[in-house]
């Protein structure tokens, strides 16, 4: 470990060293040189004359190559801190990464300081939303746990929404008072930017971050903002379908399959990007709807890339961020006031506490699978602030306290990261949280709630009732008849859904989830076994929902029950029926717990 | 009981379905709208027929089963008390009810019921055990033709083996009941009925 750390401080005086050696050669450039990643060539022209051979030679070349090689090393230094972190057994289970991270970016910036004299490059705007943040995002979303996800949508999106819009206020609104009580040191920060601030270092999640700060800098109307979602979910959808249908056509060429899952995530979200809508949402849309048709096209050699270069890109990109955190907290000009900053720090945690513990008391009337105390306290004390606060403070239009703004964003976020991020998992231990067990069903429970799943579907059919199965069967329903057909390769349509469970299966054994209930409690049932009895299971599903009879599809009988049902529901009852329906979400299977 | 005023639900009906099943006033008159549109021959009451009707229900490898749920031991028309009866069992568990102690009977929608109920799906003679021959009836419906007998076999047998604990080869309620302790059995088997 000792070894990696003094290569890491070589490669950081290697990445120090060539930038100052093309200074000399250089027209004096901007005293904060962002190292926008996107440059091509140096902003200079003429490489100097006078310089002796072997020099000229070496700078020559070096400004042939300066941007990406200084891109490479960025990203070295960060891969390579992130190997001698994990090297050593100990550390990772006590300091989280991204303490690990943003101390080597401190490292890294205190040497550049140390040399330069000067400010170390700091990211800029473009060069996160452009690259960093794409990576990340679509990583969110291609892993997304669909099944969970969309039966807790109303439950994320009551704590993603209206937590966050809590929190900006309370944070926000609390500061400005805080302002006022020090009007001689705090007199100028206006309410706006106190609620600005507010909304960049409440919210942890970074989505919801980012469409509250665009709400708050572009434009306060709801509706041009739902718009832009709008807009971002439908160009994400076309995306997504498009790519779906292009990675039909690539068994001949299995070697850029993945490549497309890239380019079209990519595309949508430059696309929406430039058309002002929600580049975010059109990714996350993009990855989500392509998902299971290019899972099912593609080989699964294919498969394994797109989810290992995913996984690659959004690490790395994390990584950078971490550590130019790090090396832009060495700052020349940093501006401090004990009252906010410390007002600041206390805000952030009782707003987040008390939004989360009012939230959850609303919550768990209306859902059957409770959130426990434990998991409000993950929540709650879980919310690391991190790269996106910190990349977002720079954003803000020049104002003369912004330099206190950052300020307190760093303190926050390496507060959290570090104070937090260290004693949450003992804590955590303390409250003993019942952590995400994956723990494989026994036989008997897979099969008895089959039985009852079959039970609970005749029995919504008999009162009528359009519950969640109704829905869940129609897109099902839908997308068998139309969007499998269409988007998937022929020989591979019925394969698709029992190889899914398969290769579910398959994965999470192989990720390791080691404690499976399989292995405890059947005592003799080996994983093949397992996984056999789970196809089969799974294929009767896939029949059952396949076999349709030529006179009674699925919407032709409702058809025939609607007449009947309208002669007893006014169309008023009707309308909040199906409303009613819709909002309420059931809690997910017990197999599975939410945080 | 041939014109359809006659079949109109009374007052005093309604109020003793209320108290037996625990389904709220307009959760009945809703239910009893569905139950006269089942109705086809008119006469207060259901047979298979009325159910085989419900195409979904036809579709449904347990359709069968859970349509005989609905009709008393040897009986082939169920009334509207019947019906609901066998729809309380699928009353979501309200938290006021789940302190209520046992000198009340049991309401029809408790745990323990609801568990009675899918237990009854298996157990047709009702002898109060689930025997591998019973296990294997569902199995095999559930699962469709594509499986052979020998696979269906040893997952009937490795079912058995995981709930069986006195050793007599076949699973008794009580045992039923332990190895679905880690479900969620109050909310998998619950629907909403809308007020």
């Amino acid at each position: 470990m000792a070894s990696l750390l003094v290569s890491l401080l070589i490669y950081a005086c290697f990445v120090v060293g060539c930038s100052s050696l093309t200074r000399p050669v250089d027209t004096p450039e901007p005293q904060s040189q962002p190292l926008s990643l996107g440059q091509n060539g140096s902003s200079d022209g003429v490489p100097s004359v006078d310089v002796p051979m072997a020099l000229r030679v070496f700078s020559v070349d070096y400004h042939h190559v300066q941007a990406p090689f200084e891109i490479v090393l960025w990203i070295m230094l960060a891969s390579l801190a992130k190997l001698g972190f994990h090297w050593s057994g100990r550390v990772p289970a006590v300091v989280p990464e991204s303490c690990l991270l943003i101390m080597v970016g401190l490292l890294v910036g205190g040497v550049i300081y140390g040399v330069r004299h000067s400010a170390p490059p700091t990211l800029s705007a473009d060069a996160f939303f452009l690259f960093l943040l794409p990576p990340i995002v679509l990583d969110a979303g291609y892993f997304l746990p669909g099944r969970l996800f969309f039966e807790n949508l109303g439950t994320i999106l009551w704590y993603a929404v209206l937590g966050t819009l809590w929190n900006v206020l309370g944070i926000g609104l609390s500061l400005y008072g805080v302002c006022l009580l020090c009007p001689s040191s705090l007199g100028d920060v206006s309410l706006l930017h106190c609620l600005l601030f507010g909304s960049l270092i409440a919210a942890v999640d970074p989505v919801a971050v980012l469409s509250v700060f665009e709400e708050m800098h572009v434009n306060e109307q709801v509706f041009e903002s739902t718009s832009r979602h709008l807009g971002g979910f439908f160009l994400g959808l076309f995306f997504g379908l498009v790519a779906a249908l292009t990675s039909r056509f690539t068994p001949r060429v299995p070697v850029i399959a993945p490549l497309f899952v890239f380019l079209y995530s990519y595309l949508s979200y430059l696309t929406s990007e430039m058309l002002h809508l929600s580049g975010i949402m059109a990714i996350v849309t993009c990855a989500v709807t392509m998902k299971q048709y290019v899972e099912a096209n593609v080989s699964e050699r294919s498969n394994s890339s797109i989810r290992y270069f995913l996984k690659m890109w959004s690490s790395v990109s994390e990584t950078l961020i971490f550590i130019f955190l790090g090396v832009s907290t060495i700052q020349d000009v940093h501006m401090w006031s004990w009252a906010f900053v410390c007002a600041t720090l206390l805000l952030c945690l009782l707003w987040r506490a008390s939004g989360v513990l009012l939230l959850t008391a609303v919550v768990n009337k209306v859902r059957r699978n409770k959130v426990t105390f434990r998991d409000q306290f993950i929540i709650a004390y879980g919310g690391l602030r991190g790269a996106i606060c910190f990349s977002l403070v720079f954003l803000i239009d020049d104002f003369p306290k912004k330099r206190l703004f950052i300020t307190t964003t760093i303190i926050v976020i390496l507060f959290t990261v570090f104070v937090q991020g260290m004693t949450i998992k003992p804590l955590v231990d303390l409250l003993d949280v019942k952590r995400k067990k994956r723990a494989l069903p026994t036989v008997s429970e897979e099969i008895h709630s089959r039985l009852i799943d079959h039970l609970l579907s005749g029995i919504e059919d008999v009162v009528g009732y359009w519950g969640q199965h109704y829905w869940k069967d129609k897109f099902e329903q839908f997308n068998r008849k139309f969007l499998r057909r269409f988007l998937i390769r022929e020989e591979h349509q019925d394969r698709s859904s029992i190889l899914r469970v398969h290769q579910e299966l398959e994965r999470r054994e192989q990720r390791g989830d080691g404690e499976t209930a399989v292995k405890a409690s059947s005592r003799l049932l080996l994983p093949d076994e397992m996984d056999s009895i789970r196809r089969i299971l799974s294929m009767n599903l896939h029949n059952f929902n396949n076999r349709q009879m030529p006179t009674y599809s699925r919407h032709t009988l409702h058809q025939d029950l609607d007449r009947t049902l309208h002669r007893h529901m006014s169309l008023g009852e009707r309308r909040s029926q199906t409303a009613a329906i819709l909002g309420l979400s059931r809690a997910p299977s017990p197999h599975s717990s939410v945080v | 009981m041939g014109s359809r005023a006659s079949s109109l639900l009374r007052e005093e009906e309604i109020e003793e379905i209320k108290k037996e099943t625990g389904f709220s006033h307009s959760q009945i008159t809703r239910l009893y709208s569905r139950f006269t549109s089942l109705d086809k021959g008119e006469n207060g009451t259901l047979s298979r027929e009325d159910f085989q009707r419900i195409p979904e229900l036809a579709i449904n490898p347990l359709g069968d089963r859970i349509i005989n749920a609905f009709f008393p031991e040897g009986e082939d028309q169920v009334n509207f008390r019947g019906f609901m009866r066998t729809l309380a069992h699928f009353r979501p568990v309200e938290d006021n009810e789940k302190n209520k102690n046992a000198a009340v009977s049991e309401p029809l929608n408790s745990r323990t019921n609801k568990l009675l109920f899918a237990f009854r799906l298996y157990d047709l003679d009702r002898d109060d055990k689930i025997s591998r021959e019973e296990l294997l009836q569902v199995l095999r419906m559930m699962v469709g033709v594509n499986i052979s007998d020998e696979q269906l076999g040893s997952i009937a047998d490795r079912t058995i083996q995981e709930a069986d604990t006195n050793g007599d080869n076949s699973i008794s309620f009580n045992e039923f009941m332990k190895v679905l302790e880690k479900v969620d059995v109050e909310q998998k088997m619950s629907i909403r009925f809308l007020h």
